[in-house]
């Protein structure tokens, strides 16, 4: 299969997961940085989890390998910061949009279109922003796991480990959305 | 208007995950989204003589053909269950934040161009950062989520709080 056939495949499920669960909508990308409905915080929190359980486990037994992203600290932190203030002006997503689009939203449309221009902005400043101390150093492709020196089958199981955590903090949230957040629903 | 999702949040997390794990061992890749953005923006204006396009011309036309994907895999699934609909405003914008309807356009834009900016600064956005990066538990990832979620809050606070209601 191609390349483009195989991902192409992979977003069709990922965009009907999307819609499905209401996780492309406005409300509850806003919901959530207004503490009103955590949905997302609560579908990421459980991803993040069970991907951990199932990455980490296939990655001991030789499956696959992992594609950690570089650590550069003030980047990261001024990128996500602007990330995180457009997130919650635009209401959507960059792998959002398009399900958003999809079923029907055109606004997200406007933000689609903004966002290519916003990535035509960014190749044009790339390479003094990447020599700036706005990016800053880079320390490496650290996990959790590297960071206190675990390797085999320790590595493995507090990967694990954590996975379980970030699922039981997912239900947590659960509940504290229920008991204090939105007597609504 | 407090329509249930079909899927609910656990099973849509738990299928993302095996979704990444598929893809991981299909196209030796994690997901990711934003990369796609400057690679249409480099196709429609290939003047730009540049560095960024060899390192992202790779995922970028792979992250094209994800969200293609994405947005067909969403008119399908809208369509199937009856929840389709066609507006230019979410009704929460106006009902629940109590904004104006030609607000949203200017604020699609202004969030659009910040949100793509700000992944590509730091090298992923919710898919390739939070969600591929924060399931292999990478340093960077789960830094990069929590200063999305401060920005977010800040924002969310400074813009919204004042005009919600329920």
């Amino acid at each position: 299969m191609s390349t483009a056939l195989v991902a192409f495949l992979i977003g069709l499920g990922f965009g009907a997961i999307m819609q499905l669960a209401q996780l492309d909508r406005l409300a509850k990308v806003i919901g959530a940085f207004l503490l009103k409905d955590l949905t997302i915080p609560k579908a990421l929190l459980m991803a993040m989890g069970v991907g951990a359980i199932l990455i980490y486990t296939a990655e001991h037994f030789g499956l696959i390998h992992l594609h950690i992203k570089p650590f550069y600290p003030v980047g990261v932190a001024l990128g996500g910061l602007i990330f995180g203030a457009g997130m919650v002006i635009v209401g959507y997503c960059p792998g959002s949009m398009p399900e958003a689009v999809g079923e029907g939203r055109m606004d997200a449309l406007f933000g689609i279109i903004a966002g290519i221009i916003g990535g035509v902005v960014f190749t044009i400043i790339f390479p003094v922003y990447e020599s700036s101390f706005l990016h800053g150093a880079v320390i490496g492709k650290p996990t959790l796991s590297d960071l206190l020196g675990l390797k085999g089958t320790a590595k493995w199981l507090f990967s694990v480990s954590v996975g379980i955590i970030f699922i039981i903090l997912a239900f947590v949230l659960d509940k504290v959305e229920k008991k204090y957040l939105n007597r609504t629903h | 208007m407090r329509d249930k999702p079909f899927l609910h949040w656990a099973v849509a997390g738990t299928l993302f995950a095996v979704i990444n794990l598929i893809t991981f061992i299909v196209a030796n890749r994690p997901i990711g989204a934003s990369t796609a953005f400057p690679y249409i923006g480099n196709v429609i204006f290939p003047v730009i003589e540049n560095e960024y396009w060899k390192e992202i011309k790779t995922s970028g036309s792979w992250e094209v053909w994800f969200l293609i994907g994405g947005f067909l895999g969403a008119i399908i699934s809208s369509t199937v269950t009856k929840t389709f609909r066609f507006t230019f405003t979410p009704v929460y914008w106006e009902k629940n934040l109590n904004m104006s309807t030609k607000s949203r356009i200017f604020f699609a834009f202004l969030g659009g161009f910040l949100l793509i900016f700000g992944a590509r600064m730091a090298g992923g956005c919710t898919s390739g950062h939070m969600f591929s990066g924060g399931m292999q538990l990478a340093v960077s990832s789960l830094w990069f989520a929590l200063f999305a979620f401060i920005g977010g809050l800040v924002v969310a606070n400074l813009i919204y709080r004042r005009r919600y209601r329920d």
